[in-house]
């Protein structure tokens, strides 16, 4: 158990069952009661950030938060599956939760997961990934407006709105917490 | 901004709130800050200190949470509207943005008034330092605008608990812990709810929450307290006064118990304190408001270390 002097940043915590992982604190003192820490969590299911106050003294179940290498390997109809790097285990994970983040995966792409308490829990995205046009239609000659875009289709699958200059062949970075475009590679 | 031009003005700020007290013809006086009786709040903690004479007698004493027994000293002896503007000190908290152990302080008693007359000061005050400082009444904080232009808005707490928690506070006067079990809701369900843009005073605190304001009346659960919040930080804290000695005596004594409770340090009753009530203070409004939250709040600063010339965290730790 973790009481609320122990709070660090990055720590994750059981709150009403749900994984917390703490992003910052604050001791408030009120001068006319006990002391609270404020602290500003994000849910590492939903990723909703908040921010709650905590009597000080209250005490936590606190999850271990650990990052293990793997390689994406496929997805099936129903799961993504990877291998484990270092004990060469093959885990999945359903298309349900992470369906939206491996589309930015190539296969055998090097990626990490994230473990709670022991269990997998998501894939600790890259903020931008970089990945190769393999189906790009023509930009129509005199078409020189800035800002016109065009959908392409890059390697793993993933249908994305990028400038007309973009041709086929070329690698362009995306932003995988937007899903937009973000510049050549 | 860079460290200059802030003390700049701060500078500026502490001329306007004196300008702005003169013309209205209270005294600035000076209280001591190290002192031999201190206040008994049970959430307080004064920093101890002692020292020695010529002969190494030891004395020991404590260094002010506030000027407030003091000033109220003063009253009794027959001064009339003071101010003070002086340096408090608090230990056992932690080194917040909003947070240094050494702050400092404005205090001013109003005679022959009372909290409501204290909210327009206030709101008056604080008017008067903005639109002196940034010519207009508004100016920007973290990116928000926030106007203080007059009046404010005012809410009692009553209210407050009703609109944002859905409480009913009259139904939670037996409640043991009731401060623990205040601060839940306030700081979870009320403060998230309090006005970025402007200024809002909360008034009418339950009376476990008041241990030096007057009760609004005899049998009341609430007494006259306000406090003011701007872009949600907490500013000042101000009371009619409770000029009764026997109740404050009273409620000091109360105060030790809880500290006895809590395992902390018994702090000796100021004797000196409750003899200026017994010989008689006006009926009196005060407030004490922190100047270095207001001075952030005008200078757009987040950290009290970016304000401070030596914040106390970077000397010590």
């Amino acid at each position: 158990m973790i009481s609320t002097s122990e709070f660090e940043k990055g720590m994750v915590l059981k709150i009403d069952n749900e994984p917390w992982q703490i992003m910052d604190y604050e001791f408030v003192h009120p001068g006319k009661g006990a002391a609270f820490v404020r602290v500003t969590i994000k849910n590492l299911k939903t990723n909703k950030v908040l921010e709650r106050s905590f009597k000080t003294g209250e005490r936590f179940d606190e999850l271990e938060l650990e990052y293990r290498k793997a390689t994406y390997l496929y997805k099936d109809r129903r799961n993504a599956v990877f291998s484990l790097r270092d004990t060469k285990e093959r885990v999945s994970m359903s298309l349900d939760e992470v369906g939206n983040e491996v589309i930015y995966l190539k296969e055998n792409s090097d990626i990490e997961l994230i473990y709670i308490g022991g269990e997998l829990n998501g894939i600790n995205m890259p903020k931008k990934v970089s990945l190769k046009v393999i189906e790009a239609p023509p930009a129509v000659k005199g078409d020189t407006v800035t800002g016109t875009m065009k959908t392409v289709t890059l390697e793993t699958g993933l249908k994305l709105e990028v400038p007309i200059f973009i041709k086929e062949g070329e690698i362009v970075l995306v932003n995988t917490e937007t899903g937009q475009y973000g510049g050549r590679a | 901004m860079k460290i200059i031009e802030t003390q700049i003005k701060r500078a500026q700020i502490i001329d306007f709130i004196r300008e702005f007290f003169k013309q209205r013809g209270f005294l600035e006086v000076q209280t001591p800050i190290l002192v031999k009786g201190m206040s008994t709040e049970p959430y307080i903690d004064p920093i101890k200190v002692e020292f020695f004479d010529e002969r190494n007698k030891k004395y020991q004493g404590y260094l002010i949470t506030s000027p407030e027994y003091s000033l109220k000293k003063l009253l009794a002896q027959g001064f009339e509207n003071i101010f003070e503007i002086t340096k408090a000190f608090r230990q056992n908290e932690a080194f917040g943005k909003l947070h240094n152990p050494e702050f400092t302080i404005l205090e001013w008693y109003h005679i022959n008034a009372d909290y409501r007359d204290v909210m327009v000061d206030t709101e008056q005050l604080i008017y008067y330092v903005t639109t002196k400082i940034h010519n207009q009444p508004r100016f920007l904080y973290q990116g928000r605008e926030v106007d203080v232009s007059l009046p404010w808005l005012r809410m009692s707490v009553k209210d407050a608990f009703q609109k944002w928690a859905y409480i009913d506070l009259d139904k939670k006067q037996k409640m043991t812990d009731f401060n623990d079990w205040f601060y839940d809701i306030f700081l979870n369900k009320i403060e998230p709810h309090l006005p970025q843009n402007k200024p809002i005073i909360l008034y009418d605190y339950p009376l476990p929450q008041a241990a030096l304001a007057k009760r609004k009346s005899k049998n009341s659960f609430y007494a006259e307290r306000f406090e003011v919040y701007i872009a949600g930080i907490e500013l000042c804290n101000a009371f009619s006064e409770l000029t009764d000695w026997q109740e404050q005596l009273k409620r000091l004594k109360e105060d030790q118990e809880i500290r006895k409770k809590l395992k902390k340090e018994i702090i000796p009753i100021d004797k000196t304190f409750i003899n200026a009530l017994k010989s008689g203070l006006p009926p009196v409004g005060g407030n004490a408001l922190g100047i270095d939250r207001l001075e952030m709040l005008l200078l757009d600063i987040k950290d009290i270390d970016d304000l401070l010339t030596f914040p106390t965290n970077k000397m010590f730790k």
